[in-house]
């Protein structure tokens, strides 16, 4: 879960120490709201959510955030034969993309995307109407066909949810 | 959603809704059904699937740079002073709980299984909403108009919800009825009965089974569409749709004279 829970700090701040300070302060206000948990309900579920308040209302308003993005500036990556390096400069590109989105639309794709949400479960996250998760979606994927580059990475793109 | 009338192409929306896998069987079928006579519709759903990319792959990359061993420091060193005393779960808990999902992964869920459990009673209501915002007049298009088949429907469902229904008691002034059927919400069974506003678009009329509620007419307003409910001594009811608040108001009164008590 902290692995995951740090990505989606990344992805709403787009820097690496801001996102262990996510962390750190949602595990923080998670012990300190321990009985608000709704048994029978998901704990990743629950973090994210958690973490999603704590980004908008407290560290956004608070700090300038003018990250760079995180993969292209900073990502090592090792390279091991040709194969994984090229998967790994299409992941790069992708990331890059997703990052490129406002974060409305970056934080409901990733949501929905890739921690493979319903749109009634990231809607509650997000504190949104699910008819606003559709729409952002809608958007974010008309402004990731506008730039999609190789068509190579567009045919591997199926069966991506669940 | 849109307000569009009955000609007017799917939206976007819908049509990511229906690549999503989000839809329902009937607004999927209405989408696959135009797909294959309206060549701008299935033009428009291509542009929408170049959006897709192979998202979950590239972000799992990502998850290799967590720092894992430094967050799990870190969290071994909270100071106590963040957990409270009230908190039904101690700190001890909560690590091993917190460290045991990091090997296996969210299946612990049930761990907590043993935290207050906090359900509240209109949890059947925002079921209702987040459907019926996803209904446009398209969704009723091709639904029977027979008045025997909606006999026999309401029929079904008051058997299944213990509540007689005639097609006269659940008649609504200003809208046309379209059809009845049973939903199951985790176990819970919901009668939806739907309408047409020519000017407003979807309505429901939905029932459920529960004692304890109040016959008094309250409003509220879920994922942008008004919501009128009530109650009687056996079953709960609530009208969802775009209508005007004093629309559905009338509405109900009508259906709270028609409907047995």
């Amino acid at each position: 879960m902290l692995p995951r829970l740090w990505r989606y700090g990344l992805v709403l701040s787009r820097q690496k120490h801001l996102a262990d300070d996510l962390v750190q302060a949602t595990c923080v206000r998670a012990l300190e709201r321990a009985e608000q948990f709704t048994a029978g309900t998901r704990l990743d579920r629950w973090l994210l959510s958690i973490m999603h308040s704590i980004w908008l209302n407290e560290v956004r308003s608070q700090r300038v955030r003018q990250g760079q993005g995180f993969v292209d500036a900073e990502q090592e990556l090792s390279f091991d034969g040709e194969t994984e390096a090229q998967d790994q400069v299409l992941a790069a590109q992708v990331i890059k993309r997703v990052n490129a989105l406002p974060e409305a639309q970056r934080e409901t794709v990733f949501l929905t995307y890739v921690e493979g949400l319903s749109y009634k479960e990231a809607a509650e996250i997000l504190h949104i109407p699910v008819g606003t998760v559709m729409s952002r979606l809608a958007a974010a994927r008309l402004k990731l066909a506008e730039t999609a580059p190789q068509r190579a990475m567009s045919d591997k793109s199926t069966g991506e949810r669940r | 959603m849109t307000r569009s009338n009955t000609h007017s192409p799917p939206s976007d929306e819908l049509l990511v809704a229906y690549l999503d896998d989000e839809l329902d069987r009937e607004q999927r079928q209405h989408i696959d059904h135009l797909l294959r006579t309206e060549a701008p519709v299935a033009a428009r759903l291509d542009q929408l699937k170049c959006g897709e990319l192979p998202f979950r792959q590239a972000f799992d990359s990502v998850l290799d740079e967590a720092p894992t061993e430094r967050l799990q420091a870190m969290l071994n060193g909270l100071p106590p002073t963040a957990i409270q005393h009230r908190a039904a779960m101690s700190r001890r808990g909560f690590l091993a709980t917190a460290a045991s999902f990091i090997v296996a992964g969210i299946a612990a869920d049930r761990l907590f299984m043993n935290w207050q459990n906090v359900e509240s009673d209109d949890g059947w209501r925002a079921s209702v909403a987040e459907y019926m915002v996803l209904y446009t007049p398209q969704t009723l298009d091709h639904l029977s108009s027979d008045v025997n088949s909606h006999i026999a429907q309401l029929d079904s469902v008051g058997k299944q919800l213990g509540l007689p229904l005639s097609l006269a008691a659940v008649t609504l002034p200003g809208a046309e009825f379209r059809r009845a059927q049973i939903l199951d919400y985790e176990g819970v069974l919901i009668g939806q009965l739907t309408y047409l506003d020519p000017r407003h678009g979807p309505l429901a009329l939905c029932i459920t089974a529960e004692k304890n509620g109040s016959a008094k007419l309250a409003s509220e307003e879920r994922m942008g569409l008004n919501v009128v409910y009530w109650s009687s001594p056996g079953h709960a009811f609530m009208l969802i749709g775009k209508n005007p608040f004093e629309d559905l108001q009338i509405m109900a009164r009508s259906a709270q004279k028609g409907l047995p008590a």
